[in-house]
């Protein structure tokens, strides 16, 4: 195993691993603001930094 | 209802399912198949996995400004609608252009290589012999009419569309992934087969950069969910999640087959000469089907019939795309209305769909596929290119007047990486085909053309646009020019006389502009009614100011307000913009009011806001000091609004223990600058941990309180109440709110 194959290994597993937690984040921010029925990006953030 | 108009519209029943199939079904069409054995002979057999998957990141970054976006702007038209909301006509008609263009062309592709694979097949098992012609007219011929089968098919309707797409996609996933499964068996069986990732990059981490740039064609597809908004069920919910699963499936599926085609060959097997990436390389786009022919029993065969599959769902995906890109061309008359025409038995619009048919056939017929295809993907790449700019636009401008169904994490920064990483990729697209350099720029200019010559003469305004309803525009511009934005005819009188001191100071022109706010729900583009009382709430103002200033007056229609201001600011490039505040405390997570809280974050100019200040005088005036820029600004505004050489400023400074901020050298700098006399400007400074008690305790002996705004992202002011706020809202004395222009970040601000 050389240094390349290290970090390209790594790469990948790295880069599913952000994906899948993009993924994951997006379908429960999705289920959050249609739980509360929040509207402009303003409520949704504030929203989300005051934990309501 | 006798004599009431009949309006057709798309039906809506696609579900989650059906358009992410759809998406799947444009995005695994034949760029991966020819793509994988291309990547492993340029970049090694590390290169392909890592092409894929990186790709797939900035893919993903992409999407997720689509998801954004299509959660608030759920119409047909995708990325047409979001330049249209965040660029204006121009733009947006452009963007449309290229989508239509991008589609079509992508669609003659699939439609020739499902026929290339046919007719090879009907070869091998000796079924063409009664034909009497050239194989590449039988491809031509069987092309033009597997395009005529989905012209047909979209024609039905988006129920059959959906239906029948998916059950292809579904299709073809599934066998890739099986694909993909046997590869990783096999390697868990053999492990003798990892060594074949040995050497995992043969040349070098730049080759990855071209061999991205020609796969990006594979990626390529998941706006056709975005185009699906006006026929999608739960769209603010179901359009954003499609999108993402899309790019997701579509990168894992990816990855997996790049790995099982490489781990297919073992080395030193019969026909195997060298390493194997290199033995499969040498097959360049067809290395991904002689690695799957020693990987599954009929594996040629197999292939051959998911290449058909993933050929006519991409065609069937392309030819809706297209269409829908058409439609809301014709339906904002960009382009004659005809092209939007809906059919009423059907519920498609037949006229686009016939066009862009119509041009996948020609294409097919006429043109060497493979060039313009290239071109397709430079158009592609512009597009998102583009669909990334508007997210952070459209968030910027029209974050509290949209509803969003869903925000992208880490804005600004995915977004602007995206941007980045496709302009790299654009560039580099030259050295694949020089070809695609030259017709992009001249459709892009033809498209130019038949704007200025058409499509901004016909245009029909959308909710979004602000309409002029009446603009006196008499006076050459000078040097300063001040905007007074007046609400109603009580606002315009209070502001008055400080407005005249300010412009006095500044030798100022004077634009009085009054924004009508027309409810969401009500076209701007109806009568105008509302032009008198526009014209009254100007006059009063006029009235006090004409006399001494050039003075100019526009009226307008918007649905925004803020938006509204915000854009003449930067139309007529003014220097200072004066308005008023109602001091009502903070609402529905504003700080100020849904107006004033938008113009303080996107202000591109000087902002003076106005509480209660009426037609007063002020003697003695109190501004409390943090050192920043407002705090200079507001010590010229304080100094302008002195009333007579007797009064005095008090800079005032609240819990100093804790500050590296010397008071006495800010003042003397401040009033050298501001050519005031010695002794204006006093200091005063107070250890005290409470702030904001200090300075109303303190603002009892004044007439006037001049504040900057605070410098924190707005972020953080809405959760927590920042000091000006708190001042301004608790103070029973009149009270001016300052911010100042910030070079850079207010040129920045008069671009975005």
């Amino acid at each position: 195993m050389n240094l390349n194959m290290i970090i390209g290994y790594v790469v990948i597993a790295a880069g599913i691993g952000f994906m899948t937690y993009l993924v994951l984040w997006s379908r429960k921010t999705i289920k959050k603001i249609a739980e509360k029925d929040l509207n402009s990006a303003r409520e949704i953030i504030g929203d989300f930094r005051n934990g309501r | 209802m006798a004599g009431k108009p009949v309006e057709s519209e798309l039906s809506r029943d696609l579900t989650l399912f059906h358009i992410t199939m759809m998406g799947l079904g444009m995005m695994i069409g034949a760029g991966v198949f020819l793509g994988i054995g291309n990547s492993i002979y340029v970049a090694g057999p590390g290169g392909a996995l890592l092409t894929f998957l990186l790709n797939g990141i900035i893919a993903m970054f992409t999407a997720l400004s689509y998801a954004e976006l299509s959660s608030a702007v759920p119409r047909a038209g995708g990325a047409y609608n979001y330049a249209r909301i965040g660029f204006g006509q121009g733009t947006s008609f452009i963007t449309g252009w290229m989508e239509w263009f991008a589609s079509s062309v992508a669609g003659s592709l699939y439609a020739v290589t499902f026929a290339i694979y046919v007719i090879r097949y009907l070869e091998v098992l000796h079924l063409l012999t009664w034909w009497p012609f050239s194989i590449p007219l039988a491809e031509k011929v069987l092309a033009v009419l597997v395009a005529c089968f989905f012209f047909l098919i979209n024609y039905r309707g988006a129920a059959e569309t959906g239906k029948i797409g998916a059950i292809m996609t579904l299709g073809q996933t599934i066998f890739l992934l099986v694909i993909g499964a046997i590869g990783f068996f096999v390697a868990i069986k053999d492990p003798s087969r990892f060594q074949n990732f040995d050497p995992f990059l043969p040349h070098g981490w730049s080759k990855l950069l071209i061999t991205m740039g020609f796969t990006y064609v594979a990626f390529e597809g998941f706006e056709v969910i975005a185009q699906a908004g006006d026929e999608v069920i739960e769209p603010r919910k179901n359009l954003p999640k499609a999108i993402i699963y899309c790019i997701f499936i579509v990168t894992i599926t990816y990855v997996s087959v790049t790995f099982a085609a490489v781990v297919a060959v073992k080395a030193g097997s019969p026909g195997v000469t060298g390493a194997p990436w290199e033995w499969i390389g040498q097959f360049r786009e067809r290395g991904f089907g002689e690695a799957v022919a020693r990987l599954l029993p009929l594996g040629n065969f197999l292939l051959t019939l998911a290449v058909i599959f993933a050929s006519t769902s991409a065609l069937n995906a392309t030819l809706y795309s297209a269409t829908r890109a058409l439609y809301a061309l014709g339906r904002d008359q960009m382009v004659p209305s005809f092209f939007a025409e809906i059919s009423q038995k059907r519920k498609t619009p037949w006229t686009a769909l016939a066009t862009v048919s119509a041009l996948v056939m020609t294409v097919i017929i006429f043109l060497p596929v493979i060039d313009v295809a290239s071109s397709a993907s430079m158009m592609f790449l512009l597009l998102f290119f583009l669909v990334n700019i508007c997210v952070i636009k459209v968030r910027w401008h029209m974050g509290d007047e949209l509803k969003y169904g869903y925000l992208m994490p880490l804005f600004p920064a995915l977004p602007i990486i995206a941007i980045i990483c496709q302009a790299v990729l654009t560039v580099w697209l030259v050295h694949m085909s020089l070809i695609a350099w030259i017709v992009v720029p001249v459709w892009i200019v033809g498209g130019i053309g038949i704007y200025r010559c058409y499509s901004k003469f016909h245009f029909k305004p959308t909710k979004h646009d602000i309409i002029v309803l009446e603009e006196e525009e008499h006076v050459e511009p000078g040097e300063y020019r001040v905007m007074v934005a007046v609400a109603n005819p009580r606002n315009a009188i209070q502001m008055v006389r400080t407005t005249h001191k300010l412009c006095r100071a500044k030798n100022a022109d004077v634009k009085l502009v009054n924004m009508v706010r027309m409810p969401d729900i009500t076209p701007l583009n109806i009568s105008d009614d509302h032009l008198l009382e526009g014209r009254e709430t100007i006059v009063e103002a006029m009235l006090y100011l004409e006399p001494f200033f050039p003075v100019t007056t526009t009226i307008s229609r918007c649905h925004s307000v803020a938006r509204g201001i915000l854009s003449t600011v930067r139309q007529k490039k003014i220097n200072l913009l004066i308005m008023g505040w109602h001091g009502k405390p903070r609402t529905q997570g504003f700080r100020f009011g849904s107006t004033v809280d938008p113009i303080i974050e996107r202000c591109p100019c000087n902002l003076v806001i106005l509480k209660e200040t009426g037609n007063k005088s002020f003697k003695r005036i109190l501004v409390p000091i943090a050192g920043g820029p407002n705090s200079s600004f507001a010590l010229e505004i304080a100094g302008i609004l002195l009333e007579n050489e007797n009064g005095g400023i008090c800079a005032f400074m609240a819990g100093a223990k804790n500050r590296r901020f010397n008071l006495e050298t800010f003042i003397e700098n401040q009033q050298a600058r501001l050519a005031l006399k010695n002794g204006t400007i006093t200091a005063k400074t107070v250890d005290g941990s409470d702030a904001v008690s200090e300075i109303l305790e303190e603002a009892k002996n004044y007439d006037l309180i001049v504040m900057g705004c605070t410098r924190k992202p707005s972020i953080y002011q809405i959760a927590q109440e920042s000091i000006p706020e708190k001042i301004a809202r608790m103070s029973p004395k009149p009270f001016i709110m300052v911010n100042a222009a910030q070079g850079v970040k207010s040129w920045i601000k008069r671009w975005i």
